[in-house]
């Protein structure tokens, strides 16, 4: 196993905007360690997403490599990064991304059907039991507060026992109270030992976190030098 | 996510947009059920065709006055018979006939029915077969008796009794007596507009002088010697009527010759070019129905962006979302298939009241079903590509 869960090395993210190429990430080189609570800081625009998709196997690098407990991801085919987010990634999204005509347990059932599991309702009813939704498992997100949908959300992103769990502004369209309550739920995950990578950039939520990268005009601006290869533990020696 | 998982997911797809998609399938509901008639009716009409036409021999050939409205008065007679037998080595035999409505009664029963006067030869020309009696005689032609021999429907209306009973009863025509010399078996077949078994045939002769009277202008039934003989016959005779005829080469024909074998044909053409017309419109409507499928998947593909999205994120494969909207598409117009044949099936008895022969057959369901799914296949396929081949990224922050 590795100790390093991600790795990125010399990571360049280009968009081309017509005639011109936008720059979002310029050499980006951070790793983050198993069992990590990582908040991904920056203004928007600094890049923080971009990355954060990288990491989710949703999008590639222009140049640079990116290794994801140990495997090298940067020539992987659609299926196998299809694969690698649905058995080693758990997103949890701003905006919940929950199937409206689902109820809630059908939601958290629905990474578990693209692995066939046939005991996925009873996975899905044990998790939403966890978040304490154990009472709603056939009410529809149209009938939850925003808080109840993004712990629907986390139910789903555990569903599969994922490596690590990625979040995206988890909390930006939440209420202070619900906030708490899934920040609550994060340091719980955490302390279970599950890795997670949390993007934001509300400094609140972020210093929940037991490290905070800063992103800047698509660099790393602190919370890693980038020289992971002298000092892996920079962060550990603060 | 395997075939049985995905087939039930588009499953929830169609049931959850039930309106929706009950619309969407109108198309391919009326498309199938258009398929299921048209091939009901086509083998329908190709069968009465056969029926009509099989007792019928393919080598006998008719000859008769040219269209009304011709200027020039056909010379058309009896005496033709033998110059046709005179002058056509095509031919083997030749009878005259003479036709018209007279009223006919046996006991209170009085009926306009087709009278035909005809020879014995008529017989063997037409093929007749009794179901009690026997046919006009050659002695019965020359002796003007006054016999008749009864088509198998009017023999049941004027007596409405079994054929046994009915020879050698008597019955009028126009007012004068005749004994009924033999019931015809049923044939089905018709004779221009009327059918043999709705006629009353009596001797030539006798039609002449007491019913018909002999400015009626005769009809020639000939046949010809064998099959290949029937277009040199039909050269010969007419050749010969004109001669006989004394019609000069600028003067048009003042008779007409045809064929039973062309007529079969003619007919069977009708039915060929009516079965064609209506699959063109079974397929133009399926089409239709199959834009429809696409216009309303590409809809739904756009409103489920988001959840194409979340479900690449969440691990599904180009190929699972692919195969989601290729199976809710197929779904669809499978679904619009089966209801579109149980349509199909429900018309055709109703058809039958209006006396439009159908056929129910095998071909027409598995035509009516193979078109749906290859509908829903072919016109599914675009819009589940473009979801299939939506980026993730865009995808998931589509609002």
């Amino acid at each position: 196993m590795n100790e390093n869960i991600v790795q990125l090395e010399h990571i360049h993210k280009e968009f081309s905007m017509g005639k011109n190429t936008v720059q979002i990430l310029k050499d980006v080189n951070t790793s983050i360690r198993r069992g990590e609570f990582v908040a991904i800081m920056g203004a928007s625009g600094s890049g923080k997403s971009t990355l954060l998709n990288i990491i989710g196997c949703l999008d590639k690098p222009t140049e640079g490599t990116y290794f994801l407990d140990g495997q090298r991801i940067n020539d992987l085919n659609d299926d196998e990064l299809a694969r690698i987010r649905n058995r080693k990634l758990g997103f949890i999204f701003q905006s919940f991304n929950l199937l409206p005509y689902y109820t809630a347990q059908k939601n958290v059932e629905v990474s578990l059907a693209y692995q066939n599991r046939k005991d996925r309702s009873l996975i899905a009813k044990g998790l939403l039991e966890r978040v304490g939704l154990g009472h709603r498992l056939n009410h529809k997100p149209a009938e939850m507060s925003g808080g109840e949908k993004q712990r629907i959300a986390i139910a789903r992103a555990l569903s599969t026992n994922p490596d690590l769990l990625l979040a995206d502004e988890p909390t930006g369209a939440l209420d202070s109270k619900s906030g708490i309550q899934v920040m609550g739920l994060f340091k719980e995950l955490h302390q279970e030992g599950k890795t997670i990578i949390m993007v934001t950039h509300d400094w609140e939520i972020g210093e929940q976190a037991e490290r905070i990268i800063m992103f800047k005009d698509g660099r790393i601006e602190y919370g890693d030098t980038g020289n992971h290869s002298l000092s892996p533990r920079w962060n550990l020696a603060q | 996510m395997g075939i049985l998982e995905t087939i039930r997911l588009a499953l929830d797809g169609i049931w959850l947009n039930k309106v929706r998609s009950f619309l969407t399938m109108l198309g391919i509901i009326i498309g199938t059920a258009t398929i299921i008639l048209v091939v009901a009716v086509g083998v329908g009409s190709k069968q009465s065709v056969d029926n009509q036409f099989s007792q019928m021999s393919v080598t006998t050939i008719y000859v008769m006055a040219s269209n009304t409205g011709s200027p020039i008065p056909t010379k058309l007679s009896s005496k033709d018979v033998a110059v046709i037998k005179e002058n056509c080595p095509s031919v083997a035999a030749v009878a005259p006939q003479i036709s018209g409505k007279a009223a006919v009664s046996a006991g209170s029963n009085t009926e306009s029915v087709t009278v035909l006067g005809v020879t014995e030869d008529y017989q063997s020309l037409t093929n007749l077969k009794f179901s009690s009696g026997s046919f006009l005689t050659q002695e019965s032609v020359t002796t003007k008796e006054k016999i008749a021999v009864l088509g198998a429907d009017i023999a049941e209306t004027l007596f409405g009794a079994g054929p046994g009973e009915i020879v050698g009863q008597t019955l009028n025509i126009n007012n004068k007596k005749f004994t009924v010399g033999g019931v015809i078996e049923r044939k089905g077949e018709t004779l221009g507009n009327t059918s043999i078994d709705d006629g009353v045939f009596i001797p030539y002769t006798t039609a002449q002088s007491y019913i018909l009277g002999t400015t009626v202008t005769p009809r020639l039934t000939v046949q010809a010697k064998d099959l290949a003989s029937v277009k040199p016959a039909l050269s010969e005779i007419a050749a010969a009527l004109r001669e006989a005829h004394k019609l000069r080469p600028n003067m048009a024909d003042d008779f007409r010759v045809m064929d039973a074998g062309s007529k079969v044909g003619a007919a069977q053409e009708t039915a060929r070019t009516m079965s064609v017309l209506l699959i063109a419109i079974a397929t133009i409507v399926l089409l239709v129905g199959g834009i429809g499928i696409m216009n309303v998947m590409l809809v739904s593909v756009r409103e489920r962006t988001k959840e194409i999205g979340t479900r690449r994120a969440l691990g599904a494969r180009k190929k699972d979302v692919l195969r989601q909207f290729l199976f809710e598409a197929i779904g669809i117009s499978m679904f619009g298939g089966v209801l579109g044949v149980g349509l199909g099936e429900a018309v055709i008895p109703l058809l039958k009241y209006l006396e439009i022969e159908t056929v129910r057959s095998m071909q027409g369901l598995v035509i009516a079903f193979a078109f749906s799914g290859i509908v829903g296949v072919f016109f599914g396929f675009y819009p589940a590509k473009k979801a299939a081949d939506s980026n993730p990224i865009e995808a998931l922050r589509y609002e």
